[in-house]
């Protein structure tokens, strides 16, 4: 079994009587990206500090590499790259100055190290500039920079996209999977954008309330969200009643479209449109709406909490 | 680990020169003499001279610059502390040196040296601009004798109230910004005139620099060993707990 990038065992943090993160064990493989997804305070950001030695455990364990990890062990801190809270940088020192200070701190002895994590971000032409006056875009590319200058094998990425405009997500996203394909960096994003993250990760981890909803891929994603058959009809009464003659569940979207879950309507949709138009009810349209991750994380939390309540 | 601790002065002393507070602890620690300097003039007339209770020589300007120098010299470094350490959470920056190949004790180590490299090195503008000062206004009395007392007291002076600035790092880090730590300078300084006044002052650490340099009059400046005791044990106190902190607390 190859040792895993990132594990955690039964992982739980308290704060008094609030459990910010609650009993979560996840595996990171090598090479994955690793999407983190929660609401605000769902506890993303304790469990990334955890995972990096900045905050213990109130019980379990974090393991990197295999190692386990304490704040006050060496750590294998030299294949790590991070963003937490947001990138920031000393506001008066250059951009170049924030980088050389990085790499000392990281122990790169390389010191073309920093022009190039300037030029691989783009941040050339900002080399001398202070990071203090740097757009929030840059600062986020600074952060970055910072974060690939000892070239890490495993990237924690704490909400890197805030802030960024569309082109900036765009960019950071290319960028993660470069790093993924190319290198195989491993990456661990935490997010609450959650069309982002279903864009980017291979493996998603929903969690809320500290504790871990679901673990999924793409395919089950796919395969655990649900589907709905969408009916438009100019006599949506009369298709309904005909409907539900036929023994479906029909229910309305809202926007003035009948809803069917039914699995037999899922597979053979041709058949729901035969019916109507043989009962003088025609659909004015007939399509298979995928519930996206957005509905299915929503779906998941409610059932969560209505479970908790 | 010395590569590494090499490494983190290198980032402080970068830090700290790319910043306004070397110019802001130099100016507070020069403006003493300047100050002096202006009591000088007013002592001038004989009247003025003894209400202030200063002769217009260069003893009396000297002993009044050991005793501003406690105050000043105490106030330029626990601000320039609380700074250091406190800059690190009002930049957000703290968590990005948490988790590095650099240990965090080399970083502390690294900030207290900073922090004593350049109260040493500010203190030195002291008596230059002391003696500028003294020499154009034209001072009468001078020996060599003195300079070199007056030398020595701001040395032991500025020693005690180097050492004294750790308690005020552990409150930057506690307190999560240099607020708390300019917060506690003040209520020390406060505390400080208060035990003096009550007489308690050998006991006080921080009323030790201002009783040492006579400001509470020649007879209180011979204090007994343990009074320096209870500055080294402060000191050494402060350090260890702010160490502890970095290394152990939970950063949230």
């Amino acid at each position: 079994m190859t040792v895993a990038a990132i594990e955690t065992r039964d992982l739980t943090k308290r704060y008094g009587s609030t459990v910010a993160v609650d009993g979560l064990t996840i595996r990171v493989a090598p090479g994955e990206i690793y999407g983190f997804l929660g609401l605000n305070g769902a506890g993303k950001s304790t469990t990334i500090r955890m995972l990096l030695g900045m905050s213990r455990p109130s019980q379990g364990a974090v393991f990197l590499f295999g190692g386990r990890v304490s704040g006050r062990g060496a750590g294998p801190w030299g294949r790590v790259g991070y963003i937490v809270d947001a990138a920031h940088a000393y506001p008066g020192l250059t951009v170049w100055e924030n980088l050389e200070l990085a790499r000392r701190l990281q122990g790169v002895s390389d010191s073309g190290a920093v022009d190039r994590a300037l030029e691989f971000l783009g941040l050339t032409p900002y080399r001398d500039r202070r990071a203090g006056v740097l757009s929030q875009g840059n600062t986020q590319r600074l952060g970055l920079a910072r974060a690939l200058l000892h070239r890490p094998e495993l990237l924690i990425l704490d909400e890197p996209i805030n802030g960024l405009d569309p082109a900036g997500i765009v960019e950071v996203r290319e960028l993660i999977r470069h790093l993924a394909r190319e290198d195989g960096v491993t990456v661990l994003v935490s997010s609450h954008i959650l069309a982002e993250i279903a864009r980017l990760a291979t493996r998603i981890a929903i969690i809320d309330h500290g504790r871990l909803l679901a673990e999924l891929d793409a395919d089950e994603l796919e395969r655990r969200s649900h589907a709905r058959l969408l009916i438009g009809a100019r006599d949506r009464d009369a298709a309904r009643a005909v409907l539900r003659t036929h023994g479906f569940h029909v229910s309305d979207d809202g926007d003035g479209e009948l809803v069917l879950e039914d699995v037999r309507a899922l597979e053979h949709p041709e058949h729901i449109a035969s019916l109507l138009v043989a009962a003088s009810a025609p659909p004015t349209s007939l399509r298979i709406s995928q519930e996206d991750l957005e509905a299915f994380f929503l779906r998941l939390v409610s059932e969560h909490q209505g479970a908790a309540a | 680990m010395t590569t590494h601790f090499t490494a983190a002065l290198w980032a402080e002393a970068l830090k700290f020169r790319r910043s306004r507070v070397p110019w802001v602890t130099a100016a507070l620690l020069a403006l003493t003499p300047v100050l002096g300097g202006l009591y000088m003039l007013a002592a001038r007339n004989p009247q003025t001279s003894q209400t202030l209770g200063v002769t217009d020589d260069w003893a009396g300007y000297f002993s009044l610059l050991t005793q501003n120098d406690a105050v000043t010299g105490y106030l330029a470094f626990g601000i320039l502390t609380g700074w250091v350490f406190g800059r690190e959470f009002s930049d957000r920056m703290l968590v990005d040196l948490l988790a590095l190949p650099t240990p965090r004790s080399a970083i502390v180590t690294a900030k207290f040296l900073v922090i004593m490299t350049w109260s040493a090195l500010a203190t030195l503008l002291v008596p230059v601009v002391a003696l500028a000062v003294g020499g154009a206004l034209g001072l009468p009395g001078w020996s060599t004798w003195l300079l070199l007392t007056t030398l020595r007291q701001l040395a032991i002076l500025s020693g005690l109230n180097m050492v004294l600035v750790t308690p005020f790092a552990l409150a930057a880090s506690i307190g999560r910004g240099y607020l708390p730590a300019v917060g506690l300078v003040v209520v020390i300084i406060a505390l400080a005139q208060a035990m003096a006044a009550v007489g308690a002052g050998a006991w006080f650490p921080w009323s030790v620099p201002a009783l040492a340099s006579g400001m509470a009059g020649e007879a209180s400046r011979t204090l007994p060993l343990a009074s320096y005791l209870l500055v080294s044990l402060t000191a050494l106190a402060g350090a260890i707990l702010t160490m502890t902190w970095w290394r152990s607390a939970d950063q949230r």
